[in-house]
């Protein structure tokens, strides 16, 4: 067994290795392929429904897609839940950077504010036959395919992006490389 | 350096590893933390259970459907033990830069 005590070439080495799965925490946000899918689905469903069903469905579709998210929120909340999900655990609060984190939601806040407002100026159903099914499909696919490696890339800027955290963890290769 | 500085339990760098890779997060599922380690199954509950003796780690056994599954946490005595751990080995290393910067001088 290497004695960082006597070698401070081990010691490096082991501070690198707290380092590098520091680095690896990340990956434990990782979902499994059928969530990306689930919401892929739902995303289609609920814009393309209209063309299908006529409009008055949008309200009940929006709901199932509304009651979608209320489980998909319970279950990432519990340690069976997540693992359902396909999480390989939970990453501390602490370990965000809150300023990135804060400017993801609100970046989130202005596409949703946007989305929000110029939905009524915006009519999709006019361009072209079933041109909801085309977004629909565009958006459902798009999450579908990209969904976990957009999801791991925030995770990685969110986490990577804390310089400074309180766990008195920080910065545990200083000095080490 | 004083040796009564290192954590004995976390000399062993599996070990280490394990604890650095549960200090990041809340709780891990023992799946994860065996692909993350590249361990066997066999070693790393071994290396749990010794963790767990020694009160760094809490693990918890449940069912996901019928599939058995396993939740380790640190518990706070861990996170100070790693704390300690890692401040040991920073100093070393600093202490290491500081001679070889009186050398050179």
């Amino acid at each position: 067994m290497p004695d960082p005590a006597n070698s401070a070439d081990d010691a490096a080495r082991a501070l690198r290795d707290v380092e590098q799965r520091r680095d690896q925490v990340a990956t434990a946000q990782q979902e499994s392929r059928w969530v990306s899918a689930v919401f892929g689905v739902a995303i289609f469903a609920q814009i393309s429904a209209p063309d299908f069903f006529g409009r008055q469905t949008s309200a009940t579709v929006g709901l199932v897609v509304a009651a979608l998210v209320v489980v998909y929120a319970v279950l990432h909340h519990t340690r069976r839940g997540s693992t359902l999900l396909g999480r390989g655990g939970r990453v501390r609060k602490e370990a965000y950077s809150p300023r990135v984190v804060l400017w993801l939601r609100i970046t989130l806040l202005a596409m949703m504010l946007v989305v929000y407002f110029a939905a009524p100026y915006v009519h999709i159903s006019g361009l072209f036959p079933y041109a909801r099914t085309a977004v629909g499909a565009v958006l459902g696919g798009t999450l579908l395919v990209f969904g976990r490696s957009l999801q791991r890339a925030l995770d990685s800027l969110a986490i990577r992006g804390n310089g400074g955290g309180s766990d008195g963890l920080d910065g545990i290769a200083h000095g080490s490389r | 350096m004083d040796p009564a500085d290192f954590d004995t339990a976390l000399l062993d760098p599996t070990r280490l590893s394990i604890v650095s890779l549960l200090a990041g997060v809340e709780w891990a599922e023992f799946g994860w933390v065996r692909e993350s380690v590249g361990m066997s199954p066999s070693a790393l509950s071994k290396q749990i259970g010794t963790l767990e003796a020694r009160g760094y780690v809490e693990v918890e056994k449940g069912y996901v459907g019928k599939r058995p599954r396993t939740w380790i946490n640190l518990s706070p005595a861990g996170r100070a033990a790693l704390e300690a751990h890692v401040t040991a080995l920073r100093r070393v290393v600093e202490e290491a830069q500081r001679t070889a910067g009186q050398r050179d001088s």
